[in-house]
C-alpha cells in the first residue's frame, strides 16, 4: 500500500518561527528609523498577540466576532482596578484581568454558540457594547468617559528576581516573552488534532458533524481561546498604557483586529503578526500627518480586500511555492 | 441480524408530510435501495436517520438501540455514515486531510494514517492524496464524500445518490466501488439511487418511496413487476405523448429560420472545444443537441448567449447577428436560457424568485402580474408552493421554477441545458410534457439532453455533436428509427 504523504518539515516552521522572534527582538531598534518610537513597537507586539487569537476563531474555525475588544478591555480594566483598590503586585492583577476576560469568553460563549454567520455576529457587538457602555456610564468604578488612571507599572516580582518594566523598551520585552508564548501556543494548536478540527469545521460544519465531531464544543474552545488573547493583550496594553478608556472595548477596536487579521492573511502563522504590526503602524503614521487617517486606513483596507484577498502573507506564501515550482 | 429499523418514522415541514409512517429495516450485510420521484422524502429520510433533524413522530432503532432524536455526532460515533446528494467534503483541505481528521475522531495517529491510505486506495483517490480536494473532478469528489463516510469506524452505510452527475462509465465505477465495499468489506449499505439499471443489478430488495409513503418493497424483480410501482415510477414516456409526436408534421415548409449559427469556434482558454459547429433554429420547432459529456453541448448554448463569446463563425438570430453582442443584450432580444443546475435563489421563496426578473426591467406592474400568472398557468404545482424557499423545493419543482422564470419576458427562443438532470423517470415524464405543451404554445426550443430517448421523442430536428463538431444532422424521427445509426452516435 502507498505511504501516507510526509507532513511538512517541522524543523523548518521553528527555523520560521526563529527568525520571526529574532526580526521581533531587535524591532524596538529598527523602528526609530522607519519613523517610529520604542512605543509604538509596544503597541504593534500587544496588538500581534490580540490578532493571533482572533485568527483561531476568524482564519482557524470561520466564525466571525465583531466583540472581541470586549474581553480585551474587560480584563485591561479588571487588572487596572484590582492593582488600584487592592494594591496587590501588578502580576496578580495580570491574572485576575485575563481570569475575568477569559470568565465572560466563556458565558457570553456559551449564551451564543449555537448561533451562526451573521447572527453570532451581531451577538458579538452586542455582548461588546453592552460591556463599552458599562465601561463609559459606571463613573464611580471605572472614571467614566475619562478612563480609568493610575493603573502601575513599575517593577514585576519573580521571587528569584525583579524586572523593572517602568520604561518603555523594558516593557517591550516583557511583552515579547507573552508574544514568544503566544506565537509558539497557536502554532502547537493549530498542529493538533484540535486545530485540524477546527479546520473541518470552518471547511463544511454539517459535514463536521456528520463524521462524529462535537462542533459546538470545539467553536466553544476556539471562542474561549480567543477570548484568552485577547484578555492576554487587555492586561499588557492596559499596563503600557497605565490608563483604560472606554474606547477600547468599543466595536471599533474589534473591527480593527478583524483588520489586522485579514490585511495579514487569514488562517496563517504569520499573517495576523504581519498584520497587527502593519496596520498598527500605519494607523500611527497617518495619524500623526493628518486628521482624515482614518479615511486612508479605510482606502488601504479596500485595496487589500480587492487586490489581496489572502493578505500580505498569503500573498507572500503564494509566490514563494510559485517560484520554488518553477 | 437486523441492523438498522424504522418504526412508522414520520416527518412534516409545516403542512407538507415529507416523511409519512414509514417501517424500513435492513439487515446485516444486505444492500437495500430506496427510490422514488424526486420529494419523495429520501433524502429527508436520510436526515431523519442521522439526527439532522428530530423526526416528528416513530422510532429508530440500530443494533436494537432506540436512537431517535440522537445528535448527528452521536449518530456517526455509533457507525452510522453517510454521503451526500451534493457532494459534502472539506474543499481547502488536501484530500489526505479530507479522510485523516475525520479518522482521527477514532483512531490514534498511525492507525488514522493506516486507515486514510487504505480508505484513499479503495475509492482510488490514493495518488491524489496531496492535491486539494476542490481541484478534483466531479466524480473524485464523489468519491472523496464516500471515504469520509468510511471513516467512522462505520458498519451502516447510507449513500445518497453516489453517481449523480456522472457520466455512464463513471457511474460503472462508483457502482462496482459500492458493490466491492458491500462483497469485501462487508457493509451494510442503504442506497437512494435514480439509475435504475443500477439499482436493479446491485440491490437485494428494494423500497419504493412515493409522496412520503412506503408505496412498495421487495426484491429488484418483485419490483420490476409490481404494476404501481411502474404506473409510479418506472414509466417511460407516455402513449400519448408519443402519438402526438408521432402525428407532428415530419416537416413544416417554409418556417421562418430564428437562429442560425455558422463555422463557430470556442475556446475556453488554451483549449479548443467548438469546432465550425454549424446549426439552424426555425421557428416553432423543437430542436436537439445531443453527445456525450463534454462533447459541446452545453458550450454551444454558452456561445449562443455571449457567455463564452466564439472567437470565430457568427451567430444570427432573427436575421441579426448577435455573435459579439453582451450576454444581456442578447437575452434582451428573446434568448432566454435555463441552465442545467437551475439557479434557484434557495433563500428567497418561489414566488420571489418569479419576482426577480422584473426588479431591473422596469416593466409596469400589470405585465408582472400577468407574466407570473403565465408561469403558474404553465405549472399550476408551483402555485400551492409559493411561498416555499428555493432550498424546499424538490428537484422537479426547481426545474419547473427555472422554466417558468425563464418564460417570462418576451421571450421567442427557449435554450434548455439538461432538464432530466438527477430527476426520477416519472418527473422526467412531467418535463417531457411541459416542453411538448411549451412547444406547442408557438415556443421555440433549442434542447441540450444526455437522456437521448426523451431529446429524440420530443424534437423535430436532431444534431449529435461529438468532440465539439457537428457529426450528424437529422430528422429526430428518423433517427430513433434508424437502431443502428442510433447505437453508434449515441449508445442508446
Amino acid at each position: 500500500m502507498r505511504q501516507a504523504p510526509t507532513p511538512p518539515s517541522v524543523a523548518m516552521d521553528y527555523l520560521r518561527m526563529g527568525i520571526l522572534f529574532a526580526v521581533v527582538a531587535v524591532l524596538p531598534f529598527a523602528i526609530p528609523y522607519m519613523g517610529g518610537y520604542v512605543g509604538l513597537s509596544v503597541e504593534m507586539v500587544i496588538f500581534a498577540i490580540f490578532a493571533l487569537g482572533f485568527d483561531l476563531l476568524l482564519g482557524y474555525t470561520g466564525i466571525l466576532s465583531f466583540g472581541q475588544a470586549a474581553y480585551f478591555g474587560l480584563a485591561g480594566y479588571t487588572m487596572g482596578l484590582v492593582c488600584i483598590h487592592f494594591k496587590v503586585p501588578p502580576l496578580v492583577g495580570m491574572c485576575a484581568g485575563i481570569a475575568l476576560g477569559v470568565l465572560a469568553a466563556v458565558i457570553i460563549g456559551l449564551l451564543i454558540i449555537r448561533k451562526t454567520g451573521i447572527y453570532f455576529a451581531m451577538l458579538t457587538i452586542a455582548f461588546g457594547q453592552m460591556f463599552f457602555f458599562i465601561a463609559s456610564r459606571w463613573k464611580d468604578v471605572t472614571g467614566g468617559e475619562d478612563g480609568l488612571t493610575g493603573i502601575p507599572r513599575n517593577v514585576i516580582d519573580l521571587g528569584l528576581f525583579s524586572w523593572k518594566v517602568s520604561n518603555d523598551l523594558s516593557f517591550y520585552y516583557f511583552v515579547f516573552v507573552f508574544f514568544v508564548a503566544a506565537t509558539l501556543g497557536k502554532y502547537w494548536l493549530v498542529k493538533s488534532h484540535f486545530g485540524q478540527v477546527l479546520k473541518t469545521i470552518r471547511e463544511n460544519e454539517t459535514r463536521a458533524r456528520m463524521v462524529g465531531y462535537n462542533v459546538r464544543r470545539y467553536k466553544l474552545y476556539s471562542f474561549i481561546l480567543a477570548g484568552l488573547y485577547a484578555a492576554v493583550a487587555g492586561v499588557l496594553y492596559a499596563m503600557f498604557l497605565r490608563y483604560m478608556f472606554p474606547q477600547t472595548l468599543d466595536w471599533i477596536r474589534s473591527g480593527n483586529v478583524v483588520i489586522m487579521s485579514l490585511v495579514g492573511g487569514l488562517g496563517t502563522l504569520f499573517g495576523p503578526i504581519v498584520g497587527a504590526g502593519v496596520v498598527t503602524f500605519l494607523m500611527n503614521f497617518t495619524s500623526y500627518y493628518t486628521k482624515y487617517w482614518q479615511f486612508i486606513m479605510g482606502v488601504i483596507f479596500v485595496v487589500f480586500i480587492l487586490f489581496f484577498p489572502r493578505g500580505i502573507w498569503g500573498f507572500v506564501e503564494r509566490r514563494r511555492s510559485r517560484t520554488s515550482r518553477g | 441480524m437486523t441492523v438498522l429499523e424504522t418504526k412508522g418514522l414520520r416527518k412534516h415541514f409545516g403542512s407538507l408530510l415529507a416523511v409519512n409512517g414509514v417501517d424500513f429495516s435492513i439487515r446485516k450485510g444486505e444492500l437495500k435501495s430506496i427510490i422514488g420521484p424526486n420529494g419523495a422524502g429520501k433524502t429527508t429520510f436520510f436526515n431523519l436517520l442521522t439526527g439532522m433533524f428530530p423526526p416528528s413522530g416513530g422510532q429508530i432503532l440500530y443494533k436494537d438501540q432506540d436512537i431517535t432524536g440522537s445528535t448527528p455526532e452521536r449518530v456517526a460515533a455509533l457507525g452510522i455514515g453517510r454521503s451526500f446528494q451534493i457532494t459534502s467534503i472539506f474543499p481547502e483541505l488536501t484530500v489526505f486531510d479530507n479522510v485523516y481528521i475525520p479518522a482521527m475522531r477514532y483512531y490514534s495517529k498511525e492507525q488514522a494514517q493506516e486507515k486514510t491510505m487504505e480508505l484513499l486506495e479503495e475509492v482510488h483517490l490514493a495518488d491524489k492524496a496531496e492535491s486539494v480536494a476542490s481541484n478534483l473532478s466531479h466524480g473524485d469528489k464523489r468519491h472523496l464524500d464516500i471515504a469520509i463516510a468510511l471513516t467512522c469506524r462505520s458498519e451502516l452505510l447510507l449513500l445518497d445518490e453516489p453517481t449523480s452527475g456522472m457520466p455512464p462509465e463513471e457511474s460503472a465505477r462508483t457502482t462496482q466501488l459500492i458493490l466491492s465495499l458491500k462483497e469485501q468489506h462487508g457493509y451494510t449499505i442503504v442506497l437512494i439511487e435514480h439509475k435504475m439499471d443500477i439499482v436493479l443489478t446491485i440491490s437485494d430488495a428494494i423500497t419504493v418511496l412515493n409522496f412520503g409513503f412506503k408505496l412498495a418493497e421487495g426484491t429488484p424483480d418483485e419490483i420490476k413487476g409490481n404494476e404501481e410501482v411502474q404506473k409510479a415510477y418506472l414509466g417511460g414516456l407516455d402513449d400519448g405523448i408519443r402519438a402526438k409526436a408521432s402525428s407532428r408534421p415530419g416537416s413544416k415548409a417554409a418556417r421562418k429560420e430564428i437562429l442560425r449559427l455558422e463555422g463557430v469556434n470556442t475556446f475556453y482558454g488554451e483549449s479548443h472545444v467548438l469546432h465550425d459547429v454549424a446549426l439552424r433554429v426555425e421557428e416553432g420547432e423543437i430542436v436537439t443537441l445531443l453527445g456525450r459529456n463534454g462533447a459541446g453541448k452545453t458550450t454551444t448554448l454558452r456561445s449562443v448567449l455571449g457567455l463564452t463569446p466564439p472567437s470565430s463563425g457568427s451567430i444570427t438570430f432573427n436575421g441579426d447577428r448577435i455573435s459579439g453582442m453582451a450576454p444581456q443584450a442578447i437575452v434582451n432580444r428573446g434568448i432566454s436560457l435555463v441552465p442545467a443546475e437551475r439557479r434557484i435563489f434557495a433563500n428567497l421563496t418561489l414566488h420571489e424568485n418569479l419576482e426577480l426578473p422584473f426588479f431591473t426591467k422596469g416593466i409596469p406592474a400589470a405585465e408582472k402580474r400577468s407574466q407570473i400568472a403565465q408561469a403558474y398557468n404553465y405549472f399550476p404545482a408551483l402555485e400551492k408552493r409559493r411561498n416555499n424557499r428555493g432550498n424546499k423545493l424538490s428537484g422537479g419543482e426547481q426545474q419547473m421554477l427555472a422554466m417558468g422564470r425563464a418564460l417570462m419576458g418576451r421571450v421567442s427562443l427557449m435554450l434548455l441545458d439538461e432538464p432530466s438532470q438527477g430527476l426520477a423517470p416519472i418527473i422526467v415524464q412531467n418535463v417531457a410534457e411541459i416542453i411538448r405543451e411549451i412547444n406547442d404554445k408557438g415556443m421555440t426550443i433549442l434542447l441540450v439532453e444526455q437522456n437521448a430517448l426523451l431529446a429524440l421523442e420530443l424534437a423535430d430536428r436532431v444534431y449529435v455533436i461529438d468532440k465539439g463538431q457537428i457529426v450528424y444532422q437529422g430528422e429526430a424521427q428518423a433517427l430513433l428509427a434508424d437502431r443502428k445509426l442510433s447505437q453508434s452516435l449515441l449508445g442508446v
